[in-house]
């Protein structure tokens, strides 16, 4: 990987709001529904937002022929690439928010890798 | 009407413990699957779930002058679906399985959703049990069965079915006339006195069995119909025995004035 100029400073910034947002979590990886025997369990930090609940039919959206409503949020995690920088996340993976009451799970959803300051990982509740 | 209550009393009934999603049973839920029955937060493992609602009907033919005790074909609908967070996880591992030793993956919510609808196709025909021998009972026929299926992955991954049965739905019993003891109501209300159901009171009430209306009244409210309009087509008796509309039957001879 090349270096470009503004990664002191982006680095240092990523580091100083970590520093302050960061919350510990637990990434749990998977290949076809079963734990990935090439890539353990591991702690890491990042910071972890999740969105406001929001109620929808099963279909989605506000599809009047289904019936039945979920809420559950969208949550997004971002890492720190240059602090992780071999981390490999695939959808499925499991991430579990450990300093957060109840302990609670999320399921990888969708990827971003091309940030240029982080890995963001869409998240949806499990 | 009745027979609405009775076609979703005798499903939830039948159906509690025959499927995946064991006792997660609702009968015409509004709320958000985030709560239970009892409106607590479901933050244990939240189970797979069937819910069960009498959608709408219409009559446009065959409804002789008044008749709205009529149900006609009614659409019974049972949606049951599942969601990421529903599967069982391990919590050491974080695996998780929607059937016993099956991955929560896509492939395996869709398996999951079939093996369901099947399990309720099992319940609702099984000749050994009351309930569905009730719900069976309350309709001439199934006149339309439709599958439907959705899925959506924004705030959780969930994929959920849809059978939505039209079926020629039994008229509700007439007020006041009394329940023949063969008739599917007499089934329906000596099972729910088995099992002491909450409802059944009010049920009883409406049924009217502490009226003792007349033939002709009861024709009457069957058909909707206007005092002279029963006269007119004689469902009366004559005029000065109208109102106490004596037994007919045995006369074998009538002598004139």
């Amino acid at each position: 990987m090349q270096p470009a100029r503004f990664h002191a400073l982006r680095d240092k910034v990523m580091a100083t709001v970590d520093k302050t947002l960061a919350e510990p979590v637990a990434l749990t990886f998977f290949k076809n529904g079963k734990v990935d025997p090439s890539r353990p369990k591991i702690e890491i930090e990042a910071v972890l937002r999740v969105g406001g609940g929001k109620d929808s039919s099963v279909s989605g959206g506000s599809d009047r022929s289904w019936r039945s409503r979920i809420a559950a949020q969208k949550a997004e995690l971002h890492i720190d690439c240059s602090k992780y920088p071999d981390l490999v996340v695939v959808p499925r993976d499991v991430v579990r928010a450990v300093s957060r009451h109840g302990e609670p799970r999320f399921e990888v959803l969708t990827i971003d890798e091309r940030s240029m300051t982080r890995l963001v990982l869409h998240l949806g509740e499990k | 009407m009745l027979a609405r209550i009775a076609l979703r009393i005798a499903a939830f009934e039948a159906l509690q413990g025959k499927t995946q999603a064991a006792d997660n049973v609702f009968d015409s839920r509004i709320t958000t699957l985030d709560v239970d029955g009892d409106g607590k937060l479901v933050t244990d493992q939240t189970k797979p779930f069937i819910t069960i609602y009498t959608e709408g009907s219409k009559i446009e033919s065959g409804i002789e002058q008044r008749s709205l005790h009529k149900s006609g074909p009614t659409e019974f609908m049972i949606e049951y679906g599942i969601a990421a967070t529903m599967t069982v996880v391990n919590p050491e591992t974080e695996e998780d399985e929607v059937l016993p030793g099956i991955a929560g993956l896509d492939d395996a919510f869709e398996f999951y959703l079939d093996v369901v609808g099947r399990q309720i196709t099992n319940a609702l025909t099984d000749p050994n049990d009351p309930w569905a021998e009730i719900w069976r009972g309350l309709s001439s026929s199934i006149i339309r069965i439709e599958h439907k299926r959705t899925s959506d992955a924004s705030g959780v991954r969930v994929a959920a079915h849809q059978l939505l049965i039209t079926l020629d739905l039994l008229p509700d019993p007439v007020f006041g006339v009394p329940i023949a003891p063969t008739s599917i109501w007499a089934k329906l209300f000596a099972q729910l006195e088995t099992v002491n159901h909450p409802f059944l009171p009010t049920m009883r009430s409406l049924l009217g069995l502490d009226e003792t209306p007349l033939g002709h009244e009861g024709s009457r409210r069957r058909f909707g119909l206007t005092l002279e309009e029963a006269r007119a087509l004689c469902v009366t008796p004559p005029l000065p025995a109208e109102t106490t509309e004596p037994n007919f039957a045995p006369v074998s001879q009538i002598v004139g004035p």
